[in-house]
């Protein structure tokens, strides 16, 4: 516990300094909520502007992954053919590395040599500037799409598994169609482990930093730079290390709220 | 209607199946290809080469990352394994005040950002002059692993009915040789998969092994990010380590397969 507590701590510290890369750590001042403030204030540009980017990215990417997992997971529910190499398939996403992940990405989506404008081409004869100022957050979300929806898909499967079969056939029996079962209810039943599954994937969204890193730095300009993006700009690149500091622990802090959220939910399911 | 229902499901679950396993075969491929073919991305069919992965082990030095990767993960998955299963089970056996809370802390540790916990490691690396250490990757590592592991254990200890455990002790076992001899066999597969999923998450952790190394230990997961050169990205050599630092895992992912869909339910 110690352990895990230390850093949190040490990072709100220097939250509340001067400190910045190239200075001696004894150089630093405790200058209290300055940095919150200078944040908060607007006069750090970039700050809110990718607090709502993240949230955006989070909304859309955790709505599509949701979408994408639960149809997937209906599917696969049946128990098709080849089940086993559907799920293995499905699985390949989730063994990559964050940052191979947006690189190889960012080769397919390259506008000259890229295979995707290479496919357009051939069939609809367009090519799409993807990591450009209006398609670059695009496929941004694209690539957390890929990376996160097989983990949907998965916990959606295994709570319809843990649906027991018997009144759905009951209901089918009695005359309601197949849509009426799932939505009426499957669905109902499947709730928890939807909203479950949604704040994970908000979690694992809203942190994204590898994938985003590799795929565009945050650019052009600051298309896509989403809250931890903006934190490391203004550590490393920057050096502004405390002021960094400040905007990582508004990071944490919704994070933390998140799973706190994702417990509450859990514990209410247990009951 | 139903049939013709039944098959579209069909068509797209291999469609998203596709769009999952696409980027990868996609790299795989571009990792046997010459530069020159880069400028043909859909070709299917093309001579493969092994340049790529030459010029990544000669003039990359591939086996120094993998050897180094090798080393901090290993090094991670033993500790955070025997500190683990021991909080876990102190955690699980013991009444302990505040235990919400204590779980609390150390789940949220597992899912909060990387990249804010990083800025007080690298505060400590330089304070102590430790960036670029194994010492200060490995640390980090555990305590973004160990929680992880604290809470697979957690769940593995409570399917081990106590009883058991409290015969070995009055035959005289102590309570570590109860743990040892009668619990830890019984859950041997959960831990091994525990193990397994942590070993995963050090080999392709990424923010910690970009900021806290250099020159000195070389991560295979930030490897890719130094192959931009002036001439661009070194796209052929990039998908040759990729598929190198992505073959342990995926074996790993498929051998625990059932273990990874239980884990995640």
């Amino acid at each position: 516990m110690l352990l895990t507590a230390l850093p949190v701590v040490l990072l709100a510290y220097i939250s509340v300094t001067s400190f910045e890369i190239g200075y001696a750590w004894s150089d630093r001042e405790v200058v209290g909520g300055a940095n919150y403030a200078r944040l908060a204030s607007g006069r750090e540009v970039q700050f809110w502007p990718s607090l709502w980017l993240s949230l955006f990215v989070t909304a859309v990417s955790v709505t599509v992954k949701l979408a994408l997992g639960l149809s997937v997971a209906v599917v696969l529910n049946r128990k098709p053919r080849f089940e086993h190499l559907a799920t293995m398939l499905l699985i390949l996403p989730m063994a990559v590395n964050p940052a191979i992940a947006g690189l190889i990405w960012k080769l397919m989506l390259s506008f000259d040599f890229g295979i995707v404008n290479a496919l357009l081409q051939q069939i609809a004869g367009i090519k799409v500037v993807w990591l450009g100022q209006s398609y670059a957050l695009l496929s941004a979300i694209i690539v957390l799409v890929w990376m996160h929806f097989p983990l949907s898909a998965l916990m959606l499967l295994a709570g319809l598994r843990s649906i027991d079969p018997d009144p759905l056939e009951a209901a089918r029996l009695d005359g309601c169609s197949d849509r009426q079962v799932f939505w009426r209810i499957v669905f109902p039943q499947l709730a928890p482990v939807v909203i479950g599954s949604c704040l994970l994937q908000s979690i694992l969204a809203f942190q994204s930093f590898g994938p985003i890193f590799t795929l565009t730095d945050g650019g052009p300009g600051s298309a896509t730079t989403i809250l931890p993006m903006y934190v490391y700009k203004v550590a490393f690149g920057i050096g502004e290390i405390g002021l960094a500091a400040a905007a990582a622990v508004v990071l944490v802090v919704i994070i933390m709220a998140l799973c706190a959220a994702m417990l509450a939910v859990g514990k209410r399911e247990q009951h | 209607m139903r049939r013709l229902r039944h098959w579209i499901g069909t068509a797209w679950l291999w469609l998203v199946c596709a769009f999952a396993a696409f980027p990868l075969a996609y790299m795989l491929a571009t990792s046997f290809k010459t530069r020159a073919m880069l400028y043909e991305p859909a070709r299917v069919l093309f001579v493969p080469t092994l340049d790529n992965y030459r010029a990544a082990v000669l003039q990359y030095g591939l086996h120094k990352y993998v050897v180094d990767t090798l080393v901090v993960s290993l090094a991670n998955v033993a500790l955070c394994m025997v500190l683990g299963t021991a909080a876990a089970y102190g955690l699980h056996r013991f009444a302990l005040r505040y235990k919400a809370l204590v779980l609390f802390s150390i789940l949220s540790a597992r899912i909060l950002p990387s990249i804010a916990l990083v800025i007080p490691f690298y505060i400590i690396g330089t304070v102590f002059g430790l960036l670029d250490t194994y010492f200060i990757l490995i640390v980090a590592f555990v305590v973004f692993n160990l929680p992880f592991v604290i809470v697979m254990m957690k769940s593995l200890f409570a399917n081990v009915p106590p009883d058991q455990e409290e015969a070995a002790m009055l035959d005289g076992c102590s309570r570590a040789g109860a743990l040892a001899k009668v619990v830890l066999p019984q859950i041997r597969h959960g831990l091994f998969a525990t193990a397994i999923m942590s070993f995963m998450a050090a080999w392709n952790e990424f923010t910690y092994a970009l900021f806290l190394t250099s020159s000195n230990v070389k991560m295979i997961s930030t490897a890719v990010v130094f192959f931009k050169t002036e001439r661009g990205i070194l796209w052929g050599e990039v998908s040759a380590l990729g598929v190198i630092a992505m073959i342990p895992v995926i074996v790993l992912c498929l051998a625990t397969q059932k273990y990874l869909v239980k884990g995640i339910a």
